[in-house]
């Protein structure tokens, strides 16, 4: 089992390599990064300074080369837009998208759990249809509009229904101006509707996929089995049904956190909230490169990891697996 | 007279599909006395599996129903009993040993585990010592180094060593009636025999009755103290071991015979195949639904029902129309090949 962590993480390192250069190289195309530097009072001659102070001048491998250098030793550049240093903004940035996303993806897969299980014992009975309708729902609304409807009906209509001079829950932003930077309810009103926009997603989804892995084993031949050792139904449906059908699901989820971590792009977005989502599609607009290399790297890590961590997970759940 | 162990009375399962209803077992008795085998033995489709399944009421729903009959175990009708009592029932009194053991263990289990639950969901053992007995009962059904298989998962057994553990499991608790569902054909010939004899030798430890399912009659001959031939879900002939394999009374059972292979067999002795298929379960023939593959059928066969009628004074019964005449036996180029032995 280690020695498959250990190479897995090796093969991450040409990986995580192959995908800075694109970035590097596609962001080069599209962009003219030196004109988002540039100043219209500037003189050309101070224009070629501030490329210069920017390493700008370089040719584009040169500059690649050296960014990959500073990286690796820890120095991720600063950012033209922001005019700070690339890392502690990441840090903060991804602290708080994980602020969002840890409750909801608990609550997620708990419930995507729970609806897989309860469709997959009782198939197309009126509850199976009912979560079958909303699964379909789920996946198929548009996340942003969805979005604009929470905010429509649970930040402004609930407000005014209810006669309240301010909203129960808020519709953008991690905090209130003027209160302190954290204070668990102020957040979680303002968490609540972007929570619920990413939750309806998930759960549509992985709701649908555990109600299939659910339904190849509740008629296996070792679920007859418990069933005829005389073990009650709760045990036969929640350990011998339920722990197989585990397995995949929970692959399925590991990936999906991966992907995740890129930021929620249009859900932060809808709700200004300051997480990766919002800070990558700013820097992409800008043609950032440091900070769209970084936050690129600290991405397709993220995913590399949880992907890793979806086949240790498969190798423990599943006795079957072996890695050697 | 000792009271039977199980009676099953008119038993009739169907199963709603598509095409129609499937009558599965269609009015089926028979009892099973304490430590008896009896075996029930047909070709695929015959109803062998749901009429065992239908004793544990646990015919897969909701396409599968039992829609009338009397199951009575020990004084107790298992159709009627509450939820609780029935599972209190399964695993202890009656269990059952399922055909295929690559597929009946649970794969993230180790096998003790999935013994041990059967001492803790009866008889609230705790973990170890629930443990402690599946190890015993290992080493009793001759898994070698039974402490640390008992900690290995399924796929490092077996086929045979899966059926022994799958025994191991039915035996637990000292049961009055193991149900074995094709136990043996899902193994190597070579591992058949052994398996069988470790079964008779956990009925003989366990004073248990034995309902051994199988299509093999081989497996069933100098095994089974009665036999019951099974039939598109009805009783086609039922009788001592005897009875049935020297004296059959339904063409069904003949044709049955004749297509066992045997060790002495010779090259021009061809083994003699019943022809067509079973009959669809949905449409079924009219009359005797075996007419229209049996050889010497006349036009009454395709008319009427025969029932089932006693052929002997012992108890055998057949459900054949010439079944009574003295005359009704297999023909000679049948038993060309069975009079040599």
């Amino acid at each position: 089992m280690l020695y498959f962590i250990t190479r897995r993480l090796l093969f991450a390192i040409p990986l995580l390599f192959i995908i800075s250069v694109m970035i590097f190289t596609f962001l080069n195309l599209s962009t003219d990064i030196a004109q988002s530097l540039r100043n219209p009072r500037m003189t050309a001659e101070q224009f070629a300074k501030v490329k210069e102070a920017y390493g700008l001048d370089k040719t584009g491998p040169a500059r690649y080369f050296s960014w990959l250098g500073n990286f690796v030793r820890g120095d991720w550049g600063t950012s033209f837009i922001y005019q700070a240093p690339v890392a502690p903004l990441i840090k903060e940035r991804l602290k708080n998208t994980l602020m969002l996303m840890a409750l909801p993806l608990v609550l997620s897969v708990l419930l995507a759990i729970g609806i897989g299980v309860f469709s997959a014992v009782r198939p197309y009975s009126k509850l199976d249809y009912t979560f079958t309708g909303f699964s379909f729902l789920g996946i198929s609304v548009p996340i942003f509009w969805f979005g604009l409807l929470l905010q429509l009906f649970l930040g402004f209509y609930l407000k005014e229904w209810l006669r309240l001079s301010e909203p129960v829950f808020f519709t953008s932003g991690m905090h209130s101006p003027g209160r302190p930077e954290f204070e668990l309810m102020d957040f979680l009103r303002h968490a609540a509707l972007p929570s619920m926009a990413l939750m309806v997603q998930l759960v549509a989804g992985w709701g649908r996929f555990e109600r299939s892995s659910m339904l190849e084993v509740v008629n296996a031949d070792y679920v007859r089995t418990a069933r005829a050792k005389g073990l009650k139904e709760r045990k036969v449906v929640f350990k011998h049904s339920l722990r197989n059908a585990l397995i995949p699901l929970v692959t399925v989820v590991a990936i999906d956190i991966g992907l995740l971590f890129g930021g929620l792009i249009v859900t932060e977005q809808v709700f200004a909230w300051p997480g990766m989502g919002t800070l990558i599609l700013s820097a992409l607009v800008a043609g950032d490169y440091p900070l769209v290399l970084s936050a690129g790297m600290v991405i397709a890590f993220a995913v590399a990891f949880f992907n890793l961590t979806a086949d240790v997970m498969y190798g423990i759940l599943d006795p079957r697996i072996r890695y050697d | 007279m000792t009271k039977p162990l199980l009676s099953v009375r008119d038993l009739r399962t169907h199963f709603d599909t598509d095409e129609g209803v499937v009558k599965a077992v269609d009015g089926v008795s028979f009892e099973i006395m304490p430590t008896e085998v009896f075996a029930i033995v047909g070709e695929s489709g015959s109803g062998k599996t749901v009429t065992a399944l239908s004793v544990l009421n646990l015919v897969p729903k909701p396409a599968g129903k039992i829609v009338s009959g009397e199951i009575i175990f020990q004084d107790t009708n298992i159709l009627q009993l509450p939820k609780d009592e029935l599972q209190n029932l399964r695993g202890d009194r009656i269990v059952m040993i399922f055909q295929d053991p690559l597929t009946a263990l649970n794969p993230v289990f180790s096998v003790g585990h999935q013994i041990a639950e059967v001492y803790r969901a009866h008889r609230g053992l705790g973990k170890k010592e629930a443990h402690r007995n599946a190890v015993e009962l290992l080493e009793l059904v001759g898994i070698p180094r039974p402490d640390q298989r008992a900690r290995e998962y399924p796929h490092q057994f077996s086929g045979g060593m899966r059926q022994r553990a799958m025994i191991a499991m039915a035996v637990a608790l000292n049961p009055d009636l193991i149900i074995a569902d094709e136990p043996t054909t899902a193994l190597d010939v070579t591992i058949q025999a052994q398996i069988m004899e470790v079964l008779l030798r956990m009925r003989e430890e366990f004073d248990a009755a034995i309902m051994l399912i199988t299509h093999d009659l081989g497996v069933v001959a100098g095994v089974a103290d009665r036999v019951m031939v099974m039939y598109a879900g009805k009783v086609a002939e039922m009788g001592t071991c005897e009875e049935v394999y020297f004296h059959p009374r339904h063409p069904y059972t003949w044709g049955l015979m004749t297509s066992i292979t045997r060790a002495d067999q010779r090259k021009k002795d061809r083994l003699i195949p019943i022809r067509g298929t079973p009959p669809s379960l949905v449409n079924l023939p009219s009359g005797c639904p075996f007419h229209p593959r049996c050889d010497f059928a006349e036009k009454i066969c395709s008319e009427d029902y025969p029932d089932l009628r006693p052929v002997s004074s012992h108890g055998q019964i057949a459900s054949c129309h010439f079944a009574q005449r003295p005359d009704w036996t297999p023909p000679a180029e049948l038993v060309a090949g069975r009079a040599r032995r």
